[in-house]
């Protein structure tokens, strides 16, 4: 976890003052209002809401020092971010903070507005390529902000994130700025990841290749939030936004993995008639998911809800009954997209609601139980995945450590080692996920339970699976690996990693 | 690392393989490792070699290992092959 010594230097940088260091997952005592200031808007009837982007940037007064923000629901494919970042860099505005849901490999194009100093300072989840070597290589004015997807939501609500200008890229909009994700030629499915932005930046933008002269029939974002539309030709590339296929795991090590994590929910009290499950979308989750569908047709259960982005497999399993509802933050290929757009059982749900923990109880909470993916685990069951091996950032905390906290219990599954790399350490490289929210390990080379879940270890005695420690599992790593060299981490941080209650868990060093 | 015509190889390019080039001659072991692992698995990687030119009591070699994340028995077994080709080809026996 963070170093004494880092939070003495993250408490120097403007504004930071009072960052607490991580000292629990459940250990928030949160203070204050929700509601971040927003300004009261009057629009005259008859105002015609569409204009240039050029037009906008001067009516919102946008400046130096200014915070802007946008989603990343269209993923690898977006072409929103550089089309507005390019046309601010034009009018020789600089210094800008930029606050995204996520940063993908697609935003690479961005480099040139960071070196010329248009973007000083980023809050996302993740960064990754060419915009994370920057940020590593101390190219930013302050520490890069990594959240998570409810810590986004929560920094937003509160005030901490303040947004001066959302540009929300929108696959349908009307005249009137009611918008959706389902419909147009780059739908992306569910916009949840940009609700909590229009609900409090002070202006809000619609960015879209999809006007409709008429009303919207399907809303995900109101017209009483968007200030300004504007159109363009393309918001994004289709390829890059939603896949076309499923993608399950055909390798074998991974399909013993998650079957042996199917057997580990089925053997606990997690699997019954009427649970709540978060599957996510990688390989093993949904070969996990696979043998879960088989699991409950056996006992004839059905799954009260689904929570978490959505995917073909999870609408299978909607369709043929086996989850009754869904509640949906993100989608990852077009049956889901087209599912949340058709089928009623199908909800978009904001990344607030999914996943705020400063709220009565977000969506997470109601899960019995979440299979998740690791880049690398410790033996205290604390997880990583925002940096590779060498401490480099690679991916995101996305909602992991927001369904880590709110399930009732928590699987990772996960290979023991990645070529010759052990996944399992002493230490991972980046704390993202506390272990205190980690019950479970599923490996190709066993099954590890967490010491604080003695009730899950009794309900998996005497099931056939290869139980054991996480001590022997991670020697088991260390003789097949050899001994590995320990990693030295420059002092110089360049990011800090916050848990989703805003705390300090961990921070990203300089390479 | 430069190489003369009498250098052999042992190995492939391919993922958690390894190539090994190395030539006999001279009283010093010269020894550059290139691998996507070096930063964790360098030192242990050098250990190995060493470990096989011990088995077979080379002083003087020139040797070149490009990792591409083998295994430790992997490493071993490729410069072990290395080995015993440039031994056949200094004795003029095929290896």
């Amino acid at each position: 976890m963070v170093d004494e010594k880092y939070m003495e230097q993250i408490r120097k940088v403007p504004g930071w003052e009072t960052k607490q260091a991580f000292s629990g997952a459940y250990n928030a005592h949160p203070e204050g209002s929700r509601m971040a200031p927003r300004p009261v808007k009057f629009f005259r009837p008859g105002t015609d809401k569409v204009k240039s982007l050029d037009y906008i940037l001067d009516a919102i007064g946008l400046k130096d020092g200014m915070t802007i923000s946008f989603h990343h629901c269209l993923r690898n494919g977006d072409a929103v971010m550089l089309y507005v970042v390019d046309s601010i860099a034009k009018k020789g505005i600089k210094d800008l903070t930029l606050s995204a849901s996520s940063l993908s490999k697609v935003q690479d194009c961005l480099l040139p507005y960071f070196e010329s100093g248009v973007i000083t300072a980023v809050d996302t989840s993740g960064a990754r390529s060419k915009l994370g070597s920057f940020i590593q290589k101390g190219g930013l004015k302050k520490p890069a902000i990594f959240r998570t997807h409810g810590g986004r939501a929560r920094a937003i609500e509160t005030g901490e994130l303040h947004i001066d200008a959302a540009f929300i890229a929108a696959p349908a909009c009307d005249r009137f700025g009611n918008l959706n994700g389902v419909e147009g030629k780059s739908a992306c499915g569910s916009l949840g990841y940009a609700m909590p932005d229009a609900e409090y930046a002070d202006h809000v933008i619609a960015v879209t290749d999809g006007l409709s002269d008429t009303p919207l029939d399907y809303v995900s974002i109101p017209q009483t939030q968007v200030d300004y539309v504007t159109t363009v030709d393309s918001i994004g590339d289709p390829a890059g936004i939603a896949t076309g296929s499923i993608r399950v795991s055909k390798n074998p090590a991974e399909l013993l993995i998650s079957r042996y994590a199917a057997q580990v929910i089925a053997a606990t009290p997690y699997f019954h008639d009427n649970m709540v499950f978060q599957f996510g979308s990688g390989g093993m989750a949904i070969a996990t998911a696979g043998y879960i569908r088989q699991e409950m047709l056996k006992k004839n259960y059905t799954a009260a809800a689904g929570v978490g982005g959505v995917s073909g497999f999870h609408v299978q399993m909607l369709k043929e009954g086996l989850i009754k509802t869904f509640y949906d933050p993100q989608d990852f290929d077009l049956t889901a997209i087209d599912s949340l757009r058709t089928d009623i059982k199908h909800h978009e749900i904001s990344a607030s609601a999914y996943a705020n923990p400063f709220s009565a109880c977000p969506y997470v909470n109601m899960l019995d139980f979440t299979v998740l993916s690791a880049t690398e685990i410790d033996v205290d069951f604390n997880v990583n995945v925002l940096t590779d091996s060498y401490g480099k950032l690679l991916g995101a905390p996305g909602g992991h450590p927001d369904a880590a906290a709110g399930a009732q219990m928590t699987l990772i599954t996960m290979p023991l080692l990645r070529g010759r790399l052990p996944m399992l350490l002493d230490h991972v490289t980046t704390v993202v996920t506390p272990g205190e929210s980690v019950d479970v390990l599923v490996t190709e080379y066993g099954i590890a339970v967490n010491p604080r879940r003695p009730d899950i270890a009794e309900c998996l005695k005497g099931k056939g699976l290869p139980l054991t420690s996480i001590e022997a599992l991670r020697e088991k790593a260390v003789k097949l690996s050899g001994k590995a060299s320990p990693l030295e981490l420059s002092d110089k941080i360049c990011g800090v990693v916050e848990y989703r209650d805003g705390s300090i868990i961990d921070v990203i060093h300089e390479l | 690392m430069e190489f003369s015509t009498n250098a052999v190889r042992a190995g492939s390019d391919a993922k958690h393989d390894l190539m090994v080039q190395l030539e006999l001659g001279g009283d010093a072991r010269e020894v550059e490792i290139h691998s996507k692992v070096e930063k964790k698995f360098g030192e242990a990687i050098q250990e190995d070699v060493e470990q096989v030119l011990d088995e077979f009591g080379i002083r003087g070699v020139k040797i070149q290992i490009d990792d591409l994340g083998a295994w430790d028995f992997a490493i071993k077994a490729r410069v072990r092959t290395a080995v015993k080709r440039a031994l056949a080809q200094k004795g003029g026996e095929p290896a």
